[in-house]
């Protein structure tokens, strides 16, 4: 084997390695360390919730500057976290602690940093008003007596989830048509006034609010798992001084209200 | 009876005594000396955690590579860069994940050489990388730590071919990595090396 090549095929290697170690495709997880437990006997507890806000460290000048510029071409708001900066997934694992099989349901809403999605707001007359799904997750998982099941809302899952939340805030979609339609695959929304939101400027979902039903004795543990692929994640993760985070302060998004019927 | 004894001895032992010095003559030339310069090695394997470690990280495959130099036959420095991929066995959730360590160490290495066959030990100081920090829910990892100081030291065998430029040989380490609660590990690598 001569030296020509040998070479070459030793820096291809070592760009592999090197190319490997410095991707920012790796996941970090963050833990919350806590479970979420219903059903727990002589107590009438069927549901939990728990709220994860994504750690996002503030921008740079230039980050700022890009992003500026972004909207100035696009036309439109551009977010500073969207759906092509992070992947959201959660992994979950259910452990029924009653001696009777059980189903549970883990639903998954919770907004972007303009709007929190709240079902309940979409119920204007409870007798008659269906409450609306979430935005993910609310499938039911059979768990059985003593067992546990584990599984994924996965990445593309929560990425459906937050381009449901702009569809219903910012373009003003029915909360069933958004998000009963599968909306994965779409790049672009048109705002009631005409304008187009591009995928570019989809905002990513950065506050999880997670809400564990079950009608057994059952225990939920979970942990978020994030591929962040500008680095917008402070190094800390869930550790991050407050200060050294940006104070997101979304809405809770209220439906306008239905217009009034013309009675002639 | 003696006489004729001892004679017969002498006429069956005289030749063979004639011919000993021509059998003892190798029928192949002896081993050539091993090429000494700088040298390129590639290696591949298995690396093991042990200790606190070793219920959170399955064995997982390594790959190495090696550059440095021979600066006599019997000592050679070099760098090393390696990474191995494990699975990562944490109480769930997560489940099924992976993770990935790279590391990058100077090597210093002494040899002593038997013909073709050679014995080394070795030691390395240098860093290493985690890819995710899946290791922080056993509290491994601090939050946000990702890099480590590693050292450690090994021992191998190496066979020299009839290219006095190659050698192949099998190597085994021991590897601490000091930040990462000083966990501990050890890597086989089979691997080729060449000589220039």
């Amino acid at each position: 084997m001569s030296i020509s090549r040998i070479v070459p095929a030793l820096c291809l290697a070592l760009s592999g390695l090197t190319a490997g170690a410095c991707s920012n495709n790796a996941p970090q997880y963050l833990d919350p360390r806590e479970a979420l437990e219903v059903g727990i006997p002589d107590t009438e507890i069927t549901e939990a919730t728990t709220q994860v806000v994504l750690p996002i460290r503030p921008e740079t000048e230039t980050e700022a500057a890009q992003r500026a510029l972004l909207a100035e071409q696009l036309g439109v708001e551009v977010p500073i976290v969207t759906v092509e900066d992070i992947s959201v997934s959660i992994e979950w694992s259910i452990k029924n602690l009653s001696d009777e099989d059980g189903i549970a349901r883990i639903h998954l809403d919770g907004g972007n940093e303009n709007f929190v999605y709240v079902a309940e707001n979409f119920v204007i007359d409870p007798e008659e008003d269906e409450e609306p799904p979430s935005l993910a997750g609310g499938v039911p998982i059979e768990v059985p007596a003593g067992g546990t099941r584990g599984g994924v809302l996965r990445e593309d899952q929560i990425r459906e989830g937050a381009v449901d939340l702009e569809l219903i805030t910012r373009g003003g979609y029915n909360p069933f048509a958004a998000i009963l339609q599968y909306n994965g695959a779409i790049d672009e929304i048109e705002l009631p006034d005409g304008t187009i939101l591009p995928e570019q400027a989809f905002a990513q979902m950065i506050q999880l609010d997670i809400r564990f039903v079950a009608n057994r004795h059952m225990v939920l543990e979970y942990s978020v798992r994030i591929r962040d692929q500008q680095g917008i994640l402070h190094e800390l993760l869930l550790e991050a001084p407050p200060g050294e985070l940006i104070p997101f302060a979304p809405a809770e998004f209220v439906p306008p209200p239905p217009p009034m019927a013309v009675v002639q | 009876m003696n006489r004729r004894l001892h004679t017969t001895w002498t006429l069956v032992l005289l030749p063979l005594l004639a011919t000993a010095p021509a059998a003892a003559e190798p029928s192949h030339p002896s081993a050539p000396p091993a090429s000494v310069g700088y040298y390129a090695e590639a290696g591949m394997g298995a690396t093991a955690f042990l200790g606190e470690a070793a219920p959170y990280a399955a064995v997982g495959p390594g790959l190495e590579l090696g550059l440095g130099r021979d600066l006599t036959s019997w000592f050679s420095l070099g760098i090393q860069m390696a990474a191995s991929t494990h699975g990562a066995t944490v109480p769930p959730p997560p489940e099924g994940e992976y993770f990935q360590l790279y590391s990058a160490a100077a090597n210093a290495r002494l040899e002593l050489r038997f013909g073709r066959m050679g014995v080394f030990v070795d030691g390395r100081f240098g860093g290493s990388m985690m890819s995710s920090n899946i290791l922080g829910k056993v509290d491994i990892l601090d939050a946000g730590e990702r890099f480590s100081l590693v050292y450690g030291g090994g021992a191998g065998v190496e066979y020299q071919t009839e290219n006095r430029h190659y050698a192949v040989g099998l190597t085994g380490r021991w590897m601490s990595l000091h930040q990462f609660a000083g966990i501990q590990g050890i890597a086989t690598r089979l691997y080729l090396r060449y000589t220039y």
